[in-house]
């Protein structure tokens, strides 16, 4: 079958009445939660998780990824009106949005930011659909010594990216993957790291560890910030952009587009890293660089496409590899792995119309996210006046009853309760729990493989630096610690 | 602080391993990967004590005043949920919750405050139980509402 005829079995896909309809509410929730300061979309996936196991494995999919590149499109909201971002990924929206919204100038901005997003979105997803089949192709040949080097790799990156110590990093990584290994070894089915609890024989469940993590932390978090904004009341008028604000958009909006794409291929946080590579480049190159941080629209443009980009980008690794690029496709994979599913080089030949709707769902979600944010922006501001203290309380309902539904296990609730008490204070101390839910993610993957590995080669790690695909794996790997530590050296020198 | 208990927990995941059996490095054991882990968390938690010495550390945002009474509210609401929700229902319990969780000291004598929780405790009955089709165990109001 040729590109087109899948794309078009995934357009029949997406078009089936449940899978429209879960891309149609992710992509709400996804704007609702970026336009909500105080929730993101990695805490709202994992609080919704529970309920898309009620739903197809490919209209969960299309649910939670909706959620994901929906509030890439609704946290530039927030970070234009209230000069809070949305989400992590609108942080540089609020340098220049703000100023515009000061000047009376939202609307422009607000509308050039859709705009972005749903073009840097839309070409991404072109992206995905070939680079992904040909990512896939190459990939076919890994054996377990380059899948061990890759999730090695992985790991390493998003420590790396996402942490701004790696030695702390490190150890979340290594929590990670203890936490995982807690219940029955994968070769021998033996029980192991029990500590003689007997419920823990059948480990840790990923959506107590992610809610509790995500969800409950966030809600801890926020209850000890000022609940006071600086909001902008003027009337939004004008939410189409003028000709020449258009024209001074296109460069950045097309450059950030590609920057975005690749940057969200490398695991860790491309989402978060692109809108301020797009943000230096954009202010590089402008005739004007004196007036960015004063208004200047393509200081918005550049950053809001950049991380929609990123966003569907680093969906590639997931379906071609199966490797998570971030936290919220982390959620993702292990939503697919409850369902399932499981993606990587052989996932686009097994489940064509699983991988064909999702990307189909795309268009239709971009689509749909651009008519959400540009007619019914209106709507997006009454909500920003919703108050924490009432939001709070929901949330914490939702993600009561939601891990009870999964099991009808009391025991997940207090698991939750445990780990959002604990994902509290490792965040307050700067440990920031994304590499550890990486981790938990991936471990059988990297225990499984590793262990092949070395059976393999009757327990020589020469394995690993033999193979050409596997040895550049454990260089780049090799090479981030370095700088890593390099790095950590001349801060302590600095001091 | 976070040294000694890093520390510690990887001498635990070590001794632990071990105990699981570590094989050999041709034929791993269930403990092998294990020990690699506790190995990796021992000397990064070491390096990070070591870093935290040699660098002036900085100091973290303590829990306490309006935060910790918060704080507080929160985690004891979402126990009393595990504690009710098999013995009263899924009603009840969400009431209870619900109820703790949207008070406020400074809005205790205001009608909003009830309202909100009878209105969070019927939108979940519909969302949940009706919708979604979600089981829980039945408590007093269920069976008085619904004769069940």
């Amino acid at each position: 079958m040729s590109t087109f005829d899948l794309l078009v079995l995934g357009f029949k896909v997406a078009g089936q009445p449940e899978n429209l309809l879960a891309c149609l509410v992710g992509v709400f929730i996804g704007t609702l939660v970026g336009v909500l300061p105080g929730i993101g979309p990695i805490a709202t996936m994992s609080i919704l998780l529970p309920i898309t196991f009620g739903l197809g494995s490919t209209a969960s999919i299309i649910m939670l990824a909706g959620i994901f590149y929906g509030a890439m499109y609704g946290g530039s909201t927030t970070s234009i009106l209230v000069n809070i971002p949305g989400e992590a990924a609108s942080v540089v929206t609020c340098i220049d949005g703000y100023q515009m919204a000061r000047q009376g100038r939202a609307g422009p901005a607000l509308g050039v930011s859709a705009i972005g997003s749903f073009i840097g979105g839309t070409v991404s997803v072109v992206g995905l659909m070939f680079f992904s089949q040909w990512l896939a192709a190459w990939a076919v040949r890994f054996g377990p010594a380059e899948y061990a080097a890759l999730m090695f790799f992985g790991l390493i990156a998003v420590v790396f990216l996402v942490q701004e110590s790696i030695s702390k990093g490190l150890i979340m990584m290594c929590l990670g993957l203890f936490l995982r290994m807690i219940g029955q070894d994968i070769t021998s089915g033996k029980p192991r790291f029990t500590f003689g609890i007997f419920q823990l024989q059948g480990g840790i469940d990923f959506l107590p560890l992610v809610m509790g993590l995500f969800g409950i932390s966030e809600v801890l978090i926020n209850l000890e910030k000022p609940e006071t904004r600086e909001f902008i009341s003027t009337k939004i008028k004008q939410i189409w952009p003028s000709f020449s604000d258009l024209k001074k958009c296109v460069g950045p909006i097309f450059r950030a587009t590609g920057l975005g794409f690749f940057l969200g291929l490398i695991p860790g946080g491309g989402v978060i890293t692109s809108p301020f590579f797009s943000y230096a480049l954009e202010k590089k190159l402008s005739k004007n660089p004196e007036d960015f941080g004063k208004g200047a629209i393509e200081g918005v443009a550049g950053p809001e496409t950049a991380n929609n980009a990123a966003s569907i980008s680093g969906f590639v690794p997931l379906f071609s590899l199966g490797i998570p690029a971030s936290v919220a496709i982390a959620l993702l994979l292990g939503a697919m792995m409850i369902h399932g599913v499981q993606p990587g080089p052989l996932f686009m030949q097994q489940k064509p119309e699983m991988f064909w709707g999702v990307v189909a769902s795309m268009y239709i979600g971009n689509l749909v996210c651009l008519i959400l944010n540009l007619p019914l922006i209106g709507v997006w501001v009454q909500l920003l006046r919703v108050p924490f203290r009432i939001l709070f309380p929901l949330i914490t309902i939702f993600c009561l009853i939601g891990v009870y539904t999964v099991n009808n296990n009391i025991l997940d609730v207090y698991l939750m309760v445990l780990f959002g008490v604990a994902g509290y204070f490792l965040r307050k101390r700067d440990y920031e729990p994304a590499p550890l839910a990486i981790a938990f993610v991936l471990e059988p993957l990297v225990e499984e493989n590793f262990r092949q590995a070395l059976a393999i080669s009757q327990g020589s790690f020469y394995i690993f630096v033999s193979r050409p695909i596997s040895c550049g794996f454990v260089i780049i790997s090799l090479l981030i610690i370095g700088i890593s530590i390099w790095k950590e050296i001349s801060k302590y020198k600095s001091h | 602080m976070d040294t000694i208990i890093l520390s510690i927990f990887a001498i635990i995941i070590l001794l632990y391993s071990y105990k699981e059996g570590l094989g050999h490095i041709s034929e791993p054991s269930a403990g092998f990967f294990g020990f690699i882990v506790g190995i990796i968390l021992f000397i990064t938690s070491i390096l990070l004590g070591l870093s935290n010495f040699m660098k002036a550390t900085k100091q973290h945002s303590k829990l306490g005043g309006r935060g910790l009474l918060s704080f507080c509210k929160v985690i004891g609401a979402m126990i009393a949920y595990g504690i009710l929700l098999e013995r009263f229902g899924i009603l009840l319990t969400t009431f209870v919750t619900s109820l703790l969780l949207f008070a406020r000291k400074d809005d205790l004598t205001s009608f909003r405050w009830p309202l909100l929780t009878v209105i969070t405790t019927i939108g979940v009955y519909f969302v949940f139980v009706i919708f979604l089709k979600c089981h829980f165990p039945q408590g007093p109001i269920e069976r008085i509402l619904f004769n069940k």
